[in-house]
């Protein structure tokens, strides 16, 4: 879901709160600012029109009539936008996985390489069992995965403490990769006309 | 939602249940109408606000926090109102209930009167017994009490079927009543026309206040004068015709009802005003004086202007000491004139013509106590020195000299009274003096009393008149004798005395009576009727002197016949061409020195003027002294009756009250009050009744409201303020004038 969501609502909320208290004093004959409740109900049509603006970006033929309508929509949007938030998180473990596979390991010595290919396979392992598991995989920190490893291989601690800590909590045989691995000594293969 | 106030109430919860919707929508991320959401909140807005001012104006000190507060404030409001509504439905009732006896029913013919009364009776105790159940009364539909009857009688069917069938289902007994009555049976009095009446009323109880004030003073005026005429009987006859005047005067005062009107003057003008009346000029009021005082009337016809001197006006003059030994030589001695300083008993020893020698008249008096002689020189009525002197009081005159002239009447100051004025004393002395001893005069009057008592009577006026010839010898005589020549007027007497002592003195005598015979005859008949016109004149003339009782006023009108020089020549020609020698005889020797100061002034004078003037001079000074009231009433030239009244209406030109009748058609400038919108959307109705004081110019002022819905009074304040009435007039005066105005607003 947009980001505009919670603040277009919230907004469509308080000014229509503040009406809601006008009105109340107007019902009991008391005085108010008449100016001022025409300013928050400028306000409050705003936030209905971004919210409508919003809805219809989702569900561009979507329709509704009431509050309780709206409600239902907004709950349909939410989630089919959380459905493709899920898809994305395991499309990108799935293309890190395949990124690991592609590339080689350089290194003078043999023992070496076999020690990184060991840690690759495992990564690819737990990139994969991550995006088969059901339900929302754990979000993979970093760019997308053609520059992921490169991203991964620069950071330091303790200025990327937080990135490091998401990997290694939630993908820890890839940080144990990523932390043996010298940014040189990973090759991509590239495609070469035969 | 409260029944109470509903279009209000209503708006406000229409405004605000179009707003809620929009903001549904809203809620509901929707689209809107702005302007029209808008437009509702500014309705709700302006509703929350004519419910707030209907709170408000039944409960100034209420308040609330929310609806629920609202409601029970509404609530009890509603209560109070319709408490009050029912109240005034109640009055509503009751007002016609006496709307209903204050009016009159007329119809030709009694049977239908009397149902129609019994009818009335009958509403009146149903609105009556309404209006005083413990329940909510009957409404009754209809205009204010005032015109309800009239809208009653109006109406028809089926066009006002609703209001009679409300009356009928309501009040049974009014719409039997008004079903019978036709709207000209129907009589109510004018509130306005009571209070103009009653207005009438006081003014007309000021006037008779004021007319039995007039009676009484000219009763009081009638009893303090003298009458003066040298036969008893007639001052007899006058006396009781004058005493009779005043009985009916007072019987007038006494009566209850309304005395009739007095014409004429102030009273201490009224006698010469009354005896100047003559037929036909002055019929009219003759005529009202003739109803509403016959003997009143009756006496003054019998009265001449120089029979009366009223009271507080001096009283001829005596001869003085100075005098008396000035022409002791010249006179016939008698006793009296050695006397220094006569008295008054002893100048009224010889009141009556038995005791004069025949052919001189006495002048009998009868003043405020029983009948006085008097010395008199002037015919004209004046005001006597409150000194009693009665009947059996000789004159000092008659006592004086058996040739007693003509005017002797009124009682002749003595030499104490006069010391106020010791020069002009002196030189009126001398006259008097000159006037009773001379020879010439006395054989005069001896021939022709009446003609000569006339004439001097007539030359005794302030003007003078020229035809008085035969008097302007010794007029010119006298006056020369009180002025500062007494050689010459010595001399002259010294040489009439020669001439009458001598053998030619009979023929003389005779010629001279002949000559003044004829002269006399021809002159008094010429000036038979002048006298009365030049009495009146002189009244007239004399009206300041005489309410003037302050003695420098009278001194300070001397001067036009006495000591103004412009003022005398007149009549100073006039004695000029009849003895010119005369004028330039030397002062009398005898003359006293204590003339000297006012010398000039006897010498300028006419004769006669200058010893009737100088009478009154010397007799200021008791006139001053014993200050003599001129009955209380005004100084001022006289007035008609109605003319006097103002004077006892002080209080009235002050701030009247009117009524809202009275000053509704005074009103020339109506500014109609606008409905105020609130209380037209909150159909609030009512009578606005506003106190205001329409000013001397017709402008509204000290306005303030009495009653009325709050709502409404700033307008009629507003309208009001702005109106302009016609002055309202209080005996040909602009007075204030406090009045009610009603301003009734019907949306």
């Amino acid at each position: 879901m947009s980001s505009l969501w919670p603040s277009t609502i919230t907004s469509l909320h308080d000014t229509l709160a503040l009406l809601g208290e006008s009105v109340e004093e107007l019902r009991a004959a008391k005085a108010v600012d008449v100016a001022e409740v025409i300013e928050e109900l400028k306000m409050a049509a705003e936030s209905a029109r971004n919210l409508r603006a919003l809805i219809l970006a989702e569900l561009p033929e979507a329709s509704w009539q009431n509050r309780q309508e709206l409600d239902e929509l907004l709950e349909k949007i939410e989630k089919r936008v959380e459905a493709r938030n899920i898809e994305q998180l395991r499309s990108r473990l799935l293309g890190l996985a395949a990124e690991l596979e592609r590339g080689n390991i350089v290194h003078r010595r043999a023992v070496r390489v076999k020690q990184l290919n060991q840690l690759r396979d495992q990564a690819i392992n737990e990139l994969q069992a991550q995006a088969a598991v059901k339900g929302a995989p754990q979000p993979l920190p970093g760019p997308d995965a053609d520059e992921w490893l490169e991203w991964a291989c620069c950071l330091k601690e303790p200025d990327d403490a937080e990135s490091l800590q998401t990997i290694r909590n939630g993908f820890a045989h890839l940080d144990e990769f990523v932390a043996n691995l010298e940014p040189d000594m990973w090759v991509v293969k590239t495609e070469t006309a035969v | 939602m409260n029944s109470f106030w509903p279009p209000a109430l209503a708006s406000l919860d229409d405004s605000l249940t179009l707003s809620c919707e929009s903001l549904g929508k809203l809620n509901a991320g929707l689209s809107i109408d702005i302007a029209e959401v808008i437009e509702q909140l500014n309705l709700a807005a302006e509703s929350a606000r004519t419910v707030r001012e209907l709170v408000l104006s039944e409960l100034p000190e209420a308040s609330w926090q929310n609806r629920e507060e609202l409601d029970a404030l509404i609530e009890e409001i509603r209560k109070t109102v319709e408490a009050r509504n029912l109240e005034q439905r109640r009055s509503r009732l009751l007002a016609l209930a006496t709307e209903l006896e204050r009016g009159s029913i007329v119809h030709r013919r009694a049977l239908r009167v009397n149902e129609l009364n019994q009818l009335r009776d009958q509403a009146i105790n149903e609105l009556r017994s309404q209006a005083g159940s413990g329940g909510a009364a009957q409404p009754l539909p209809g205009p204010e009490a005032d015109q309800w009857v009239a809208w009653a009688c109006a109406l028809k069917e089926p066009e006002d079927s609703e209001s009679l069938q409300a009356l009928r289902n309501g009040f049974a007994q009014l719409d039997d009543f008004v079903a019978n009555l036709e709207p000209g049976m129907w009589t109510v009095p004018d509130p306005s026309i009571q209070q103009q009446a009653e207005l009438e009323a006081l003014i007309q109880e000021e006037t008779q206040k004021n007319l039995r004030s007039r009676l009484l003073a000219l009763a009081t005026e009638l009893e303090r004068g003298s009458i003066v005429h040298h036969r008893a009987f007639r001052v007899t006859q006058l006396n009781q015709l004058r005493e009779e005047a005043i009985n009916e005067l007072r019987s007038q005062v006494e009566g209850t009802g309304a005395p009739p009107t007095l014409p004429g003057p102030e009273a201490d003008q009224w006698v010469g005003w009354a005896c100047g009346l003559t037929e036909p000029e002055d019929a009219e009021s003759l005529q009202t004086l003739r109803k509403g005082f016959a003997h009143l009337d009756d006496f003054v016809a019998n009265l001449e202007p120089d029979m009366w001197i009223a009271a507080g006006l001096p009283t001829p003059e005596t001869p003085s000491e100075a005098e008396s030994s000035a022409d002791n030589t010249h006179q016939e001695p008698s006793p009296p004139e050695t006397h220094p300083e006569p008295s008054w008993p002893e100048t009224h020893q010889e009141p009556s013509r038995a005791e004069t020698n025949g052919f001189e008249e006495t002048m009998v008096s009868s003043g405020p106590i029983p009948i006085k002689l008097k010395a008199r020189k002037s015919s004209k009525w004046r005001r006597v020195p409150q000194v009693s002197h009665s009947l059996d009081e000789p004159s000092h005159s008659a006592i004086e000299s058996d040739t007693l002239t003509a005017d002797y009447v009124t009682p002749a100051p003595t030499e104490e009274e006069v010391q106020g004025t010791p020069a002009q004393k002196g030189a009126l002395l001398n006259s008097i003096k000159g006037l009773v001893t001379d020879p010439v005069r006395r054989l005069k009057h001896a021939v022709e009393p009446p003609v000569t008592a006339e004439v001097f009577r007539e030359a005794s006026a302030e003007a003078a008149i020229p035809d008085h010839r035969v008097e302007s010898v010794f007029t010119a005589e006298t006056f020369h004798e009180t002025s500062d020549a007494p050689t010459t007027t010595s001399e002259i007497r010294t040489r009439v005395q020669e001439l009458f002592e001598g053998k030619s003195r009979m023929l003389l005598a005779v010629a001279a009576v002949l000559v003044l015979i004829v002269v006399g005859a021809i002159m008094w008949r010429s000036h038979r009727n002048h006298i009365r016109s030049a009495s009146v004149s002189a009244s007239e003339r004399k009206i300041p002197d005489l309410t003037q009782s302050n003695p420098q006023n009278q001194v300070q009108d001397q001067p036009l016949t006495a000591t103004d020089p412009n003022a005398k020549l007149p009549a100073d020609k006039q004695a000029k061409p009849k003895d010119q020698n005369a004028t330039a005889k030397p002062a009398t020797p005898g003359a006293p020195e204590t003339q000297a100061g006012k010398p000039n002034n006897a010498v300028l004078q006419p004769p006669l003027t200058v010893a009737k003037n100088e009478a009154r001079k010397e007799e200021a000074t008791p006139v001053e002294a014993v200050e003599v009231p001129v009955l209380g009433l005004s100084n001022k030239a006289p007035s008609s009756v109605i003319s006097s009244i103002p004077t006892a209406q002080p209080k009235l030109a002050q701030k009247v009250q009117v009524s809202s009748g009275v000053a509704q058609g005074l009103l020339v400038h109506q500014v109609t009050p606008s409905y105020p919108t609130q209380a037209r959307q909150a159909h609030v109705q009512g009578t606005v009744v506003l106190q205001a004081l329409i000013g001397k110019d017709g402008s509204v002022r000290n306005l303030h409201a009495l009653s009325g819905p709050p709502m409404l009074t700033q307008a009629a304040l507003d309208a009001v303020k702005q109106w302009r009435y016609k002055p309202y007039y209080l005996d040909g005066q602009p007075v204030e004038a406090e009045t009610q105005i009603n301003v009734k607003f019907n949306p």
